[in-house]
């Protein structure tokens, strides 16, 4: 079994060390954490099999606001999430975040003087349908439901240094989900995001004895779970009186790190690291360990959106060849260099004489 | 002059007509669902033409609700409008969904 371990450092400080050398040589340190929640058939029949409509069970639900319309995108198979971190040599780590989803349904509700902005590609869709609202405040309203073998979102963020902040248009949104710094570790009432939800953390909890797994991985203990305290919010998409796409009565945020070196190793929900790329809210299930947890009854597993590779290392710089122009003015330039050269020993040699 | 007031006080009795002879009623459907961890519900109220119901009606409301059985404790609960209807998913324990929905059949 691969064991997901840093042994050395604290994550961060490899980060902050290995950048300040790498600087300095024209190197450049990168980090890469992909996670995943995967689709699982055995655990699609079993919840059918219980009742449920095969619609409602999905690899992950989110609100994504793409160029100020917001759409419900639900995601039948696999949904992948890759961070590639960077460092800026100023204080502050770049994140490019990729989110790959397959077999997905999207939904948006829009004025009828407004057209659905795609973030998709065209040759994705499999079935496009409109629907007029029959709400009595949104008459003119128009549903649009899209499904789409494969989206893909992409985004980038910075992370600043010195307390964890992501940081989008020069926007504080909260601490990076990503890692829990275990010089400055989460604390409970410590505040854990500002923007646009305001969160705290509520409790916090360090399981020194059990592991957890997923398909072939095993993340050792110690595993430190943060949780945040309740909060509300409301999603509306933002013309006229506002149709209210979600209504999150409770939410809470739970995050499972590798206490060891601070990376996340497992979440259900997103957090500052998707809301600035406009995920504005997010639940996953990884459906191969919900079946181990709920039909095997083994609470060994690790949930939601799971920590499936971590790569970490330095790699090269761009570097960009020039050809030494073969003009006359290159012996020019030799000989005037020969020249400053033996001027500079003669007159040594004089001094010495001296 | 005469004829213009003619005709549109003839397209008001037609359209009084047609208005007179709709009947509305009004009714909610509930969708539920529940297991081991806990329960889920859905609730939309619908306002329809007792006619054509299927056609001309609206969604005069959408909520959702839930709670955990046991030692279960809910982490999160939100309501997802969808076109004719609603979905409720309620959390448990950080990562089980229980998803209930209700929809008002439409052609």
């Amino acid at each position: 079994m691969a064991k997901h371990r840093l042994t050395c450092f604290p994550l961060l400080v490899a980060i902050l060390m290995v950048s300040s050398l790498a600087g300095a040589s024209g190197l450049s340190n990168y980090t890469s954490l992909t996670y995943m929640a995967s689709r699982y058939n055995p655990y699609i029949h079993y919840r059918v099999s219980q009742g449920d409509k095969p619609d409602w069970i999905t690899t992950s639900l989110m609100i994504y606001n793409y160029s100020g319309v917001l759409y419900v995108v639900k995601t039948h198979n696999d949904t992948v999430i890759r961070f590639d971190l960077s460092d800026e040599n100023n204080g502050y780590i770049l994140s490019h975040v990729q989110i790959e989803l397959n077999n997905v349904t999207v939904m948006t509700v829009l004025p009828k003087d407004i057209r659905p902005p795609a973030f998709w590609n065209e040759t994705e869709v499999l079935s496009a349908k409109t629907e007029k609202s029959h709400d009595p405040d949104f008459k003119d309203w128009t549903w649009y439901v899209f499904r789409l073998r494969k989206v893909t979102i992409t985004g980038s963020y910075l992370i600043r240094e010195a307390d964890m902040q992501v940081i989008k248009d020069g926007k504080a949104y909260g601490h990076t989900m990503l890692f829990d710094n275990p010089l400055h570790p989460l604390e409970n009432g410590s505040t854990f995001s500002m923007y646009p939800f305001r969160t705290v953390v509520g409790r916090v909890t360090v399981d020194n004895k059990n592991l957890k797994r997923w398909k072939n991985i095993t993340y050792y203990p110690p595993l430190k779970t943060v949780v945040t305290k309740e909060y509300s919010f409301n999603l509306t998409q933002p013309f006229g009186r506002g149709y209210p796409i979600e209504i999150v009565q409770m939410a809470t945020l739970i995050y499972t790190f590798d206490a060891s070196d601070g990376k996340l190793v497992f979440t259900p929900n997103g957090g500052p690291d998707l809301w600035a790329v406009g995920v504005l809210s997010a639940s996953f299930s990884d459906e191969y360990a919900l079946y181990q947890v709920e039909v095997r009854h083994d609470d060994s597993y690790a949930v939601g959106l799971v920590l499936k590779s971590f790569k970490t290392g330095v790699k090269k710089s761009n570097t960009v060849s020039f050809h030494r122009p073969n003009v006359k003015t290159a012996y020019v330039f030799y000989g005037a260099l020969a020249v400053l050269l033996v001027t500079a020993g003669t007159s040594r040699v004089k001094k010495l004489r001296r | 002059m005469k004829k213009l007031v003619a005709v549109l006080f003839g397209l008001l009795v037609v359209a009084t007509g047609f208005a007179a002879a709709t009947t509305w009623a009004v009714t909610s459907v509930r969708g539920y669902n529940s297991d081991s961890y806990g329960y889920s519900w859905t609730e939309i109220g619908v306002k329809y033409d007792v006619q054509h119901p299927y056609t001309n009606y609206y969604i005069t409301y959408r909520r959702g609700g839930g709670g955990p059985y046991g030692d279960h404790k809910v982490t999160g609960l939100r309501v997802i409008a969808e076109p004719n209807g609603a979905e409720t998913i309620v959390t448990i324990d950080g990562y089980h969904n229980i998803v209930s929905s209700a929809g008002w059949l439409y052609i």
